[in-house]
């Protein structure tokens, strides 16, 4: 009986504790404010970004390109528009090593997220628990905006765009099928860089408009002819890049990447920009 | 010094029959994968038909290549009252209230197929109805629904046959959404 006791008295406490404690979409005490130099363009949302580690644990950035965050990392992204907050999603490291993804719908105050059902609010452009997946298990670690490239590499502002928006699909791991690598290296930035271009100028596309009998990645000097701009600027959701969390063109992105297009030369180069 | 070519021989011994092994398993992976596909109705829609002495027929000599490059379509008859989807005769293309679709180059060939797609490419997909499990959305009449609920080795059993027949070159079309202003070809 005595031990039953206390069992009930520990459970109500902890009870107690889970109601008190704030909401999991909430940035937890002591998480770590950031922005990352390349960030994702989201419709042109405000995005506000926290990472959170675990007391006593750290960061292993032993590979520059794969940091190994410690079991119950945390990491919140709050969007919001004109100051009102749409959503805000959680990355999470279990227990046993996984990743746990989960997005929380604020209301219409701005008082209170509530968490979003597995297959996301599509009219509100919240994304179902697959597509988290789609984007943030496609390169070696889940977590995008805060590594070695994001916080500490200088890149030329073209191949950093490439990096934050489209290079955790498009690596050398993921989609190993296209040949197409557009992640930078932090270990290797030169390197890296060389094989963006080699695998983006000059190439062919394997995505053709209709009519066409042929079509390039990158033509050296003709962003108009450039099936990459073509892409970026389509409003077709079946044509677009990213294919999914953006239904609005990146107008400044276009003009980044088209103008890096117009410097390339027409004979291309061996040595990357 | 005797002991290392016995040993060596050992390890080959070893090795062979793990690769026989292999070898006998990737079989009986490849046997089940072409009856999953031929009972699952990959054929229906991959493999274009024609007309033939008894009606229409898939043709095989095109097999699971997808919908044919060659073959120019006019734009779609517009839907009328309660029929909203039509099929080209080929049962290759599709079009409905999301926009035209047209099936894709189930064979090896590197360039218009799967060749250089991963198994993980190949599950991806099916599990999350998206191209290669990361771009665009794959369109009906595929029915992701009901295949994302395939057992991992069903899925391999697929990917392994489908990756066993030959390769045919046939660059299928882009699907175009319902907005699309792109005519079709």
């Amino acid at each position: 009986m005595m031990v039953a006791r206390i069992l009930l008295f520990v459970l109500a406490a902890s009870v107690a504790v889970a109601s008190d404690a704030p909401g999991p979409y909430l940035p937890a005490a002591g998480a770590i404010e950031f922005a990352p130099r390349y960030p994702l363009w989201s419709d042109g949302m405000d995005k506000r970004r926290w990472i959170h580690i675990p007391a006593g644990a750290a960061i292993d950035k032993s590979d520059a390109d794969a940091w190994e965050f410690p079991r119950g990392t945390r990491a919140w992204k709050k969007f919001s528009r004109d100051g009102a907050p749409n959503e805000t999603r959680l990355i999470e490291r279990l227990p046993d090593g996984s990743w746990r993804y989960l997005t929380y719908a604020w209301n219409a105050a701005g008082t209170e997220a509530t968490l979003a059902p597995e297959e996301g609010i599509r009219e509100r452009g919240i994304p179902s628990r697959a597509d988290c997946l789609a984007c943030h298990e496609g390169g070696a670690v889940p977590i995008l905006g805060y590594s070695a490239v994001q916080l500490e590499t200088e890149l030329p502002a073209a191949l950093g765009y490439l990096h934050g928006n489209c290079g955790h699909c498009h690596n050398e791991g993921a989609l190993p099928a296209l040949e197409l690598s557009l992640a930078q290296k932090a270990a290797d930035p030169k390197a890296s860089a060389a094989l963006t271009y080699a695998s983006l100028v000059g190439r062919p596309s394997r995505f053709r408009p209709h009519g066409a009998t042929a079509a390039q990645r990158v033509v050296p000097g003709q962003p108009a002819q450039s099936i990459l701009v073509a892409r970026m600027k389509s409003s077709d959701p079946l044509t677009r890049m990213p294919p999914l969390g953006v239904s609005i063109v990146d107008r400044e992105g276009v003009t980044l990447i088209s103008r890096w297009i117009e410097t390339l030369s027409r004979q291309a180069p061996k040595e990357a920009p | 010094m005797t002991r290392t070519p016995l040993c060596l021989a050992l390890a080959a011994a070893v090795l062979c029959t793990a690769l026989a092994q292999r070898s006998a398993a990737s079989d009986e992976q490849v046997a089940r994968g072409k009856y999953l596909v031929t009972t699952s109705g990959c054929h229906d829609c991959h493999t274009p038909w024609v007309t033939g002495p008894k009606g229409p027929q898939p043709d095989m000599t095109r097999a699971l290549s997808g919908h044919p490059a060659d073959f120019p379509l006019p734009p779609a008859p517009k839907p009328s009252g309660p029929w909203i989807v039509s099929a080209s005769a080929t049962n290759t293309a599709w079009s409905g209230p999301w926009g035209v679709s047209f099936t894709a180059n189930l064979t090896p060939d590197p360039e218009t197929g799967l060749g250089k797609w991963t198994l993980k490419n190949f599950k991806d997909t099916i599990r999350t109805g998206r191209h290669m499990g990361r771009g665009r959305e794959i369109l009906p009449p595929m029915p992701i629904p009901m295949y994302k609920n395939f057992v991992d080795a069903d899925l391999e059993a697929i990917f392994a046959y489908l990756q066993s027949i030959a390769p045919l070159r046939n660059r299928v079309p882009e699907p175009l959404s319902p907005s699309s202003k792109i005519p079709q070809q």
